[in-house]
C-alpha cells in the first residue's frame, strides 16, 4: 500500500448562518476560493495534475446541486481538465472525503486529490427544500426521522447530562474560541474571503461594496453560565437543549490537498500530516449523537494506537449533550478536547465541518508540537465518525 | 320625568304635541331622528346605507324557521341569518342554508349569509355531537357530518351567488361556511379558524378538503408543495385562529384578490350585498367542480413523523398525535403511491370517516364535555 500525505489545507472564517457575513456568498464561490489559495500555496504544483476534488456536503440541492464539487473545480481551479465530486455523509462528510482521497492515494488510483466540503446553511434550510420521509419508515420507526435536537434531548436523558452540566461546556467553548481568536491561532489556516455585495441604497441607486471576511463570527463575548440557564429550550417541552447549547447552523468552506509519495518527491513538498485511520460506526439513529463512542474505538485499532496516543481531540460539539455523553463514555481528558473551542461557539457547516476540524487540529497540534490526534463527530440517522492523525 | 319633579324641555313637549312620539324611529328599514330646527322626523346622516336587520327581519320576511330568518335587503338580494345560542350550526340551520338557496334560485338574484349578533358563528353544535357519541350513535353522527358537507357543496354549487358576511367569531363549522361562499365580505375584526381539534376531531363539514384544496390551487409548476400544503395543515393541526381578516388573508381562511375587508359592522351587510349584486350583474355561473391534488404518500410520511416528533418532544399529547395523524391522512388523500388529481367527495368520505372515528375515541368525548361545560379546550 503506497502512503498519502497532507500537505496543505484552509478553510474559510465560519459565518453565521441566514444573517451573517457569507449570506449572499454562495457555496461553490465560496469553497472555489478556498481551493484556489490551497493550490497557490503550492507554486511548484501543475494545477493539472489535481486528479480530482472531492467535496463533503450533506444538503447537496439548490445552490449545493448540480454536483456542486466539479462546480468548485471548474470554478477554482479555472481549468476543465479536473474532474470533481460531492460526497455526502452530512456532518462528517468534510471527513469522509479526506479518507477517500486517502484510500484513492494510497491504493494507487490517484497522485494529489483536493478533498474537503462546503455548506452554505443561509440559502437552504436544515435537511433541505423537499423532506420526503419514506411513509412505511415513518410508521414503523418514525426516530430514524427525528430532528438532530430531538435526539440530543434523548442522549441528555439516556445518559443523564444535566441542563447545568450543557450551559457551562457551552460556555467554555466560547470562552476558549475567543481566547483562540485573539491570539491568533486560527489565522494561519484562514482565507481572506472577498465578500462583494450589491445592493440599492435609500434612493433605490445601485451600488457595490466589497469586505474581507477573516475571522469567525459565531463567538460571543461576554455572558455567563447563569444567563444561559435562563434560555428556553427548543427541541422538547421539558427538554433541556437550548439554542446556545447547541451548534450554531453556519456557512463555510475547508479543503485539504493530499499526494502520494512519488508526487511530493517529485515536487519537493514537505508533508504536514497523514492519516493514518479513519472509522465509521452506525448506532441507534435517536441516540445518533453517541456515534464517536462506537467510532473512536475502531479508528484507534485501526491506527495501532492506544487512547492515551492521543494528543488532541478535535470531537465536534453537536450539542453539549452528546458531547459530553462522548467524553464521559470514552473517559476522554477534557483538557485535550476542542482546546480551541467548539462547534458551539465557532459554527457547524454541516459538510465542510470534518475538513474544518482537521485543519484546525493539524494546526493546533504544529504549534504545540504534538504527535497524535483525532477529530471525531456524530452523524445524522445514528452513525459516528473518527479520523487519527500523525502530525509529521 | 315629570314624575321625579323634572321638567323636559321645552322641544320635547312641542315635539310630542306635534305627534312624534319617540325621538327616533324607524322608517322604512332606516333610522330617522327628530330633528329640533326642522322640527321633523328626518334621516341620520351617513346611516342611510346601513341595513339593519332588527328593522327589516318582520316586514322583509321570505322565510322562517326555528333558527333561522331569511329576508329580503333589496335588489333581488336576500340575507339568512340565523339566531340560535351562540349563532351555533345545526339541523335548523344546515336546512335554513338549503332552503334559502332553493328560494333565491328561483326567485331572486344573490344571497347573503350575514347576521348581526355578537359573532358570525362559534361553529357546529357540539351537544349534539356529543351526545350523540357517547350513545355510539354512528350512524346519526355520519349523517349529520354528510348533511353538513352537503350544505357546503350547495353554497359553492348554486346557480346563484353565494356572499358570506363574516365578523367577530367564526370558528370550526362557521369557518367552514365561510371556505365555500362565492365571495366573503369580513368585518376587519373577524377571528375566523378551523377549531375542531380544539374538542378532538377533524373539520368534517369540507373543512379540510378546503385546505387541501386551497394547497392544491396554489400549486404552480415547478413547485416543491409540500411546504405550501404543510402551512393548510398547520392551520388545522394547530387550531389557529386569524386575529383579524387581515390575517385570515395571510392564512389562506380567506382569499387574497377575492374575498374584501369592511372596517366595522355597520357597512359589513351592504357590501356584502354590493358584492353579490356584483357578482349577480357580471353573469354568475355555477362553478364547475375541479379536481384537487393530493400528496399521498409524498405528503403523508412528513406529517406522520412531525406527529411523531412533537409528542416525543412533550408538546402535543398522545392523542394530539393520533388527530394529527388522522388530519394529515385526509389532506394528503390517503396513502397514494403518487400525487394524484382526486374528486371533492373523495375526500368529503375520507373526512367524514376521521371525524367517525374520533368519535368513537373516549378522549374526543372528554374533550367535547370539557368544552360544553367550561367554555375552553382541554388538552387531554
Amino acid at each position: 500500500m503506497k502512503t498519502a500525505y497532507i500537505v496543505a489545507g484552509y478553510r474559510s472564517a465560519v459565518g453565521k448562518s441566514g444573517k451573517g457575513v457569507f449570506k449572499f456568498t454562495r457555496p461553490d464561490d465560496l469553497a472555489a476560493g478556498i481551493i484556489k489559495y490551497l493550490v497557490a500555496s503550492i507554486p511548484q504544483l501543475d494545477k493539472e495534475k489535481i486528479d480530482d476534488v472531492i467535496c463533503g456536503n450533506a444538503t447537496p440541492e439548490a445552490e449545493q446541486g448540480l454536483n456542486i464539487g466539479r462546480m468548485i473545480s471548474l470554478i477554482g481551479l479555472d481549468t476543465t481538465k479536473v474532474p470533481g465530486m460531492t460526497v455526502n455523509r452530512y456532518c462528517s462528510s468534510g471527513l469522509e472525503t479526506i479518507a477517500i482521497a486517502n484510500a484513492k492515494i494510497q491504493s494507487g488510483m490517484a497522485d494529489c486529490i483536493i478533498a474537503g466540503g462546503v455548506e452554505c446553511m443561509s440559502p437552504i434550510p436544515f435537511g433541505g427544500w423537499r423532506i420526503i420521509p419514506n411513509l412505511d419508515v415513518a410508521k414503523n420507526h418514525p426516530d430514524w426521522y427525528w430532528s438532530m435536537g430531538l435526539t440530543a434531548e434523548a442522549v441528555a436523558n439516556k445518559w443523564s447530562i444535566s441542563r447545568k452540566d450543557q450551559d457551562k461546556f457551552a460556555f467554555y467553548s466560547h470562552q476558549k474560541a475567543l481566547n483562540a481568536i485573539e491570539k491568533g491561532y486560527f489565522k494561519s489556516g484562514i482565507v481572506p474571503i472577498k465578500v462583494k455585495e450589491i445592493y440599492l441604497d435609500e434612493n433605490e441607486k445601485r451600488q457595490e461594496r466589497d469586505f474581507i471576511v477573516d475571522k469567525d463570527e459565531g463567538p460571543r463575548k461576554g455572558g455567563s453560565v447563569e444567563e444561559l440557564a435562563k434560555l428556553k429550550t427548543v427541541f422538547a417541552q421539558d427538554g433541556t437543549v437550548t439554542a446556545a447549547n447547541a451548534s450554531q447552523t453556519s456557512d463555510g468552506a475547508a479543503f485539504i490537498l493530499l499526494m502520494s509519495e512519488k508526487m511530493i518527491k517529485a515536487l519537493d513538498i514537505k508533508p504536514i500530516a497523514k492519516l493514518l485511520s479513519y472509522s465509521i460506526a452506525g448506532v441507534e439513529p435517536k441516540y445518533m449523537g453517541i456515534g464517536p463512542v462506537e467510532a473512536v474505538p475502531i479508528a484507534l485499532e485501526k491506527a495501532k494506537l492506544k487512547l492515551n496516543d492521543i494528543e488532541q481531540i478535535e470531537l465536534n460539539e453537536a450539542f453539549a449533550s452528546q458531547s459530553l455523553a462522548v467524553i464521559r463514555e470514552l473517559k476522554l481528558n477534557p483538557d485535550i478536547v476542542n482546546v480551541n473551542g467548539g462547534a458551539i461557539a465557532l459554527g457547524h457547516p454541516l459538510g465542510c465541518t470534518g475538513a474544518k476540524l482537521t485543519i484546525q487540529l493539524i494546526n493546533e497540534m504544529k504549534r504545540r508540537k504534538q504527535k497524535y490526534g483525532m477529530v471525531t463527530m456524530c452523524v445524522g440517522a445514528g452513525q459516528g465518525a473518527a479520523g487519527v492523525f500523525e502530525i509529521l | 320625568m315629570e314624575e321625579a319633579g323634572y321638567k323636559a324641555a321645552n322641544w320635547v313637549y312641542e315635539m310630542i304635541k306635534s305627534g312624534n312620539h319617540s325621538f327616533y324611529t324607524v322608517e322604512k328599514g332606516g333610522v330617522n331622528y327628530y330633528n329640533t330646527t326642522n322640527k321633523s322626523q328626518e334621516k341620520i346622516a351617513g346611516m342611510e346605507n346601513f341595513i339593519i336587520l332588527d328593522h327589516i327581519r318582520k316586514n322583509n320576511k321570505i322565510w322562517s324557521n326555528s333558527g333561522c330568518n331569511l329576508t329580503d335587503i333589496g335588489d333581488g338580494i336576500l340575507n339568512l341569518e340565523w339566531r340560535t345560542k351562540m349563532n351555533t350550526i345545526g339541523g335548523e340551520v344546515l336546512e335554513g342554508i338549503q332552503k334559502s338557496i332553493d328560494i333565491t334560485e328561483k326567485n331572486f338574484k344573490g344571497l347573503v349569509i350575514a347576521n348581526q349578533g355578537e359573532n358570525f358563528s362559534i361553529g357546529a353544535n357540539i351537544a349534539m355531537i356529543f351526545m350523540m357519541a357517547i350513545e355510539q350513535e354512528y350512524d346519526e353522527i355520519d349523517f349529520a357530518v354528510r348533511s353538513f358537507q352537503n350544505t357546503t357543496a350547495r353554497i359553492r354549487y348554486s346557480s346563484v351567488p353565494v356572499v358570506v358576511a363574516t365578523h367577530g367569531m367564526t370558528l370550526g363549522g362557521g369557518c367552514e361556511i365561510a371556505l365555500y361562499a362565492d365571495h366573503v365580505q369580513a368585518s376587519a375584526e373577524t377571528y375566523i379558524g378551523l377549531v375542531e381539534m380544539g374538542v378532538g376531531v377533524i373539520p368534517a363539514g369540507g373543512g379540510t378538503k378546503a385546505m387541501a384544496e386551497r394547497a392544491s390551487n396554489s400549486f404552480f409548476k415547478g413547485d416543491i408543495q409540500l411546504p405550501t400544503l404543510k402551512e393548510r395543515y398547520l392551520n388545522i393541526g394547530m387550531a389557529k385562529v386569524a386575529t383579524s381578516a387581515q390575517e385570515a388573508l395571510e392564512l389562506d381562511l380567506l382569499i387574497k384578490n377575492r374575498d374584501k375587508v369592511t372596517i366595522g359592522m355597520n357597512n359589513l351587510i351592504t357590501d356584502a350585498k354590493e358584492a353579490t349584486l356584483n357578482l349577480a350583474n357580471k353573469g354568475y355561473t355555477q362553478p364547475v367542480p375541479k379536481k384537487i391534488k393530493v400528496l399521498g404518500k409524498e405528503g403523508l410520511g412528513m406529517f406522520m413523523v412531525g406527529a411523531h416528533s412533537m409528542h416525543v418532544a412533550g408538546y402535543i399529547t398522545k392523542h394530539e398525535k393520533l388527530m394529527s395523524e388522522k388530519l394529515a391522512n385526509v389532506i394528503c388523500g390517503g396513502d397514494l403511491s403518487t400525487p394524484t388529481l382526486v374528486s371533492e367527495q373523495y375526500l368529503l368520505d375520507l373526512e367524514r370517516e376521521a371525524f367517525l372515528s374520533l368519535c368513537g375515541e373516549r378522549k374526543t368525548i372528554e374533550r367535547i364535555e370539557h368544552m360544553l361545560k367550561k367554555g375552553k379546550p382541554l388538552r387531554n
